[in-house]
């Protein structure tokens, strides 16, 4: 924290003392918090999507500068936690329709990158990543809605509720979903197990 | 469930890897540095006039743009009367005065008796809409009700009862 907080007083001392300037300065310093808390919730949502590092931390930036865009807003959020990730959601989702490209599930070396290495040689890991890389390649071809709500659900910060308020939707239908999806998953990795 | 969502393997453990994915260092750093940079472009922006541009105006120049404003709006207001007279409102693009007034057809009887001396004395006519000049149709007289024989239906009866036994 203190390196950073370094960081940012210097994008907030640069204001003048005008009436605008404080409530940019204090919307600013709210950002900042905000990066402070979130940054890396943020990274693994856009990560968990992009499936790479770079791509993932511009999503976030990206996400920021949204933020930093409606700064008036800020003090109209209720939950500032969902309320990010419910944007950086959105700017993957925008990425990746732009970008046209499926997320890398081959790049087994992003992949073992990401891996926990506690306990693990390297072939070890290269299997593991393999193995991961294998589940989701299933995982892409579930329908749109059903894989969002199976992604979101791994994340311990979420919530059925919360991730029902980041799809906009209902919590009854995010649980829904969820059971289609992971049926969907059982029979695609039976399926393909079998096929070997 | 309540409230959170079940667990399974090994989607889960997959899924799970990726949701604990380590965030790379200095991320929060790089982060503040982008929006240091987006913020002072913003307040660029913002102050872009009265801080940026009109402080940099050496004192004759802000004496000539204060001038050439002045003008401007003196250019602006002698113009704005002589506007507002010659349309009648402020604003309007509708000219509300008349000049000429319609073209008016001539009259059906002489147009007619004009087709009747020499056959081509209509082709110069001018056809007006009747909307421009409204005909004047004359009220219709009031039919005359024979009201005499209807009473004397109407009378006759009681006199034929009354002769009844």
């Amino acid at each position: 924290m203190s390196t950073s907080a370094v960081s940012y007083a210097g994008w907030m001392e640069s204001g003048t003392t005008q009436a605008r300037e404080q409530s940019d300065g204090s919307a600013e310093a709210a950002i900042a918090a905000l990066v402070e808390t979130y940054a890396g919730t943020l990274y693994r949502v856009a990560f968990s999507v992009l499936r790479n590092a770079a791509d993932a931390e511009d999503a976030v930036q990206e996400t920021y500068l949204r933020v930093l865009r409606h700064q008036a807003q800020l003090s109209e959020i209720r939950d500032a936690r969902v309320w990010l990730v419910r944007i950086v959601w959105n700017v993957v989702l925008d990425r990746k329709r732009r970008a046209k490209t499926k997320p890398e599930t081959d790049d087994v070396s992003e992949l073992e990158r990401v891996l926990p290495a506690a306990g693990q040689s390297a072939e070890q890991r290269v299997a593991s990543a393999q193995h991961h890389a294998h589940v989701l390649k299933a995982v892409e071809q579930l329908p749109a809605k059903e894989r969002a709500v199976l992604m979101l659900s791994a994340f311990e910060e979420l919530t059925s509720v919360e991730i029902a308020q980041v799809l906009e939707t209902t919590e009854s239908t995010v649980r829904s979903r969820l059971f289609r999806a992971r049926n969907l998953m059982a029979g695609l990795l039976s399926h393909e197990r079998s096929g070997r | 469930m309540s409230g959170k969502v079940e667990e399974r393997s090994p989607l889960e453990a997959t899924l799970r890897m990726l949701a604990s994915a380590p965030e790379p260092e200095g991320l929060r750093e790089r982060v503040h540095a982008r929006l240091a940079v987006a913020a002072k472009a913003r307040r660029r922006w913002w102050q872009g006039w009265d801080e940026v541009t009109w402080q940099s105006l050496s004192w004759p120049a802000r004496v000539g743009a204060v001038t050439a404003l002045g003008l401007l709006l003196a250019a602006g207001l002698s113009v704005y009367p002589v506007r507002v007279s010659q349309t009648g409102e402020a604003g309007s693009h509708v000219s509300a005065a008349h000049g000429e007034p319609a073209p008016i057809a001539p009259a059906a009887g002489a147009v007619g008796s004009a087709a009747n001396s020499s056959g081509f004395q209509t082709s110069g006519a001018v056809r007006v809409p009747p909307t421009l000049t409204p005909l004047h149709v004359p009220a219709a007289p009031k039919k005359r009700i024979k009201r005499a024989a209807g009473v004397a239906k109407t009378a006759a009866a009681p006199v034929a009862d009354a002769s009844k036994p």
